[in-house]
Order: C-alpha cells, then sequence, then structure tokens
C-alpha cells in the first residue's frame, strides 16, 4: 500500500467545498462567511509552513533544532492556558504557573515513551519527537487550562465557605479540598471519556491519517493506543500538579486566602 | 499580640483561630449534614450536654443543613465553634436570629462554657439589656473609636 499524493488540484477542488459554504452562509446572513474564509486560509498557510519546517528537521540530525521547535511549542501552549482563564494570577506568575505544569508531565511522559517505549535512535529523532511532543501539548494543555479555570472560578464564587472553613481553623489544604478535587476531576474527565469512545464513536485523527498514508491498521491502532496513554497520563499529571500549585497559591503563608492574586480577564 | 504569653506570630493562622474561636453573625455551609462540619472529634456526651442547654435534638446532627432553620443553624454554629475548644470567644450578634428563649439559652451555654475553660470572650450586640446580662465590661463603637461605657451592677 502508498500513499496517493494528493496535488495542488485535488486540494482546489476541496477548497470550492468551502467556497460553497462561505456562499451559503452568505445568503443565510450567518455573519460567518469572513470567518470560515480567513480560518481555512490560516489553516492552509500554518499548517504548509510547519510541513516546511517538518520537512527541514527531519532532515537534520542536530538535538538543539529539536528542543527549539519544542520550546516553541511550549511557550504557545503555555500562553493558551493563560488566555483561556476567566480569572488568573496576576503577573507573569499565571503565565509561568501553565507553563511549568506542561513542561513537567508533557517532557517526563514524552521522553520516557521515546527512550524506554519506541527506542528510537537517536531519542530525539524529529520523525518520532516532534508529532508526539505536539499530542502531548495540545491534550495536556486543555486539561490544565479546565482544570485551572474551574478552581479559580469556584474558589471565587465559593469564598465565603473558604473563608468560614479557615475560620473554623482547617488548613488551605482541607479548606480547599473539596474545590481542589472537583477542579482536578473536571480537567481529566474529557480526555477519559475520549479513551473510552476511542474507535466506537471516534475515530482518532491520527489513526485515520496513518490509515490514509497507507499504514497497516493494526500498526495504526498500536501507536494510537500509545498515544492515548501517554496523553491520558500527561494530562493527568498536569493538571494534578497545575491545580495544586494554583490551589496552595490561593492563600498566604498566614494562612489567609488570597484572592486579591486573582484578575478577571479583560474580554 | 499574646495568647497565654506565645506571640501569634508562634502559631500558624489554623492553629491561631483554632484557639480564638470567631463567630460571625451569618454562618457558611459546606457539607450536607451538620456532623461532618465539625473538624474535631468531640465527647458525644459533652455535645450531648450543649445540645441540651440549647434546647436542640440530637437529630440535628444527622439532619441536612438546608432543613434547618436560621435560628438552628445560628445554635449549631456556635457548638461547632466551641467543639474547637477556643481559649477567646469572639462572638458576633450570635443571638440575631433568636427567640428571647434561646437567646437566654445561648447566654447561658457561653457562660457555662467560659467559666469551664476560663475564656475570654468579646460580645458584640445591639442590645444593651443583653451585655448587661453577659459582659463584665461594657463599649461603644463610635466614629471608628471605643468609648468605654460604665461599668455593669456587680
Amino acid at each position: 500500500m502508498t500513499l496517493i499524493p494528493l496535488s495542488l488540484w485535488d486540494l482546489s477542488l476541496a477548497a470550492l467545498l468551502i467556497i460553497a459554504l462561505a456562499l451559503l452562509s452568505f445568503r443565510m446572513q450567518l455573519g460567518v462567511s469572513r470567518s470560515i474564509i480567513i480560518a481555512a486560509l490560516r489553516t492552509v498557510i500554518q499548517l504548509m509552513l510547519i510541513g516546511l519546517i517538518l520537512k527541514w528537521l527531519f532532515g537534520t540530525t542536530h538535538p538543539g533544532w529539536v528542543i527549539l521547535v519544542a520550546l516553541i511549542m511550549l511557550l504557545a501552549a503555555g500562553r493558551e492556558v493563560m488566555v483561556r482563564q476567566q480569572r488568573r494570577f496576576a503577573g507573569v506568575r499565571s503565565f509561568a504557573l501553565g507553563t511549568f505544569s506542561l513542561f513537567i508531565s508533557t517532557i517526563v511522559v514524552t521522553l520516557l515513551v521515546l527512550t524506554v517505549v519506541i527506542s528510537a535512535d537517536p531519542w530525539y529523532t524529529p520523525q518520532y519527537a516532534i508529532p508526539l511532543l505536539g499530542m502531548m501539548f495540545g491534550n495536556t494543555m486543555n486539561g490544565i487550562a479546565l482544570g485551572l479555570d474551574r478552581l479559580t472560578q469556584t474558589a471565587w464564587q465559593q469564598r465565603d465557605v473558604i473563608e468560614a472553613r479557615l475560620m473554623l481553623g482547617q488548613t488551605p489544604l482541607q479548606a480547599i479540598s473539596d474545590i481542589r478535587r472537583e477542579s482536578t476531576r473536571s480537567g481529566m474527565i474529557p480526555i477519559i471519556n475520549a479513551m473510552a469512545v476511542a474507535g466506537v464513536v471516534s475515530l482518532p485523527g491520527m489513526m485515520t491519517g496513518q490509515i490514509l498514508a497507507g499504514a497497516d491498521p493494526m500498526d495504526a491502532v498500536s501507536y494510537q493506543i500509545l498515544i492515548m496513554f501517554m496523553v491520558t497520563a500527561g494530562t493527568g499529571l498536569g493538571t494534578i500538579f497545575a491545580v495544586a500549585m494554583a490551589s496552595r497559591h490561593l492563600f498566604d503563608e498566614r494562612e489567609r486566602l488570597r484572592l486579591d492574586r486573582l484578575q478577571k480577564a479583560v474580554v | 499580640m499574646l495568647l497565654d504569653d506565645v506571640t501569634s506570630k508562634n502559631y500558624s493562622g489554623s492553629q491561631w483561630r483554632q484557639r480564638v474561636g470567631y463567630l460571625p453573625a451569618i454562618s457558611q455551609w459546606w457539607g450536607d449534614g451538620v456532623r461532618e462540619h465539625f473538624i474535631h472529634t468531640i465527647d458525644p456526651s459533652l455535645l450531648a450536654a450543649w445540645l441540651n442547654t440549647l434546647a436542640l435534638d440530637e437529630a440535628i446532627l444527622d439532619a441536612p443543613i438546608s432543613t434547618l432553620s436560621s435560628g438552628e443553624r445560628q445554635r449549631v454554629a456556635l457548638l461547632r465553634l466551641l467543639a474547637n475548644q477556643p481559649q477567646v470567644l469572639l462572638l458576633d450578634e450570635p443571638t440575631a436570629s433568636l427567640d428571647h428563649d434561646n437567646t437566654l439559652r445561648v447566654e447561658k451555654l457561653v457562660a457555662a462554657y467560659q467559666a469551664q475553660h476560663r475564656c475570654v470572650a468579646i460580645w458584640v450586640s445591639h442590645d444593651p439589656a443583653q451585655l448587661q446580662r453577659v459582659a463584665a465590661r461594657h463599649f461603644a463603637i463610635e466614629q471608628g473609636g471605643l468609648r468605654p461605657l460604665a461599668e455593669a451592677q456587680a
């Protein structure tokens, strides 16, 4: 089995579908025609660029370039975690918190898989390292963002209860334990659900891509299982870590609730 | 600030708040039942005696919070605070939503607790008659300052 390459002409035909949808939206005055066209153009340009970068990257064997690309992905994901918070910690702490949690969970799991499970030689072989990191960052980012958003929002809404528990002499850890548990759970639920329905309701995108590209379905499935496990472990670790750090930072050294450390996002 | 000759800096926030118990005017509840809001285990016979003093049935400990009246909540909130065995009590209108009989019961319980634990209490109230009953020294808050009032009749 080999891949049937797509020509420019093939993609242009597919683009007609998008143009047809944009025209239909325009006729129905949905107000999204412009967004459809711009988003489609962004897809083309961004993916072409990353394709070029990957093509060049796969040709090199220097670990420095792989690390640089990984770093850019990390910072972009960290920024995304930050901007998704309705109420975030003031200053650089918000960015540092998310990025550090992403870093810890993603790097640990990915390095483990690259060296022990896949045993790529060398371990930083970009063909394996970059796609795995991409999947990891993308999913871990979602878990951390959800968990942190839930934590800060709930703490804000339930500040009277937290204060009352502190007043009764509970430690900060006890006073926020319920909220912390709920927030960590809500960060992990989507990925657990995704594992539960994989193959039944949804065919994961990576697997679909591999099969289209001519890979043996069982090989594609094996990699998909690996990815699912990695992503779930990374998301779980990252969410637990981020929510724990953020919970701690909601209180000061005198065990007072410090919601003044949060600021509302400017929408 | 000193508590038993130990400066407050030597206590963590939570240790300090267990010793200096503050009863806010409005109580907050986070669990389903009353019992889970007691953060320390307390001698059941002592708790039973307290409930008796406040004319509350022991069954209230297992009742859902949502079924309690505001007066019941105020009384149970006092009990969960006393269960910490604080050395100082800061009471912010602890009888605001109680009728006269229950007000007297709360005053009786606090007095008994104070006598038993040699505990200091600062009691905020809008009722001059109540202050005559519960407090030895009286102050009025005026223009952001404290003004001593005449001492209570012994």
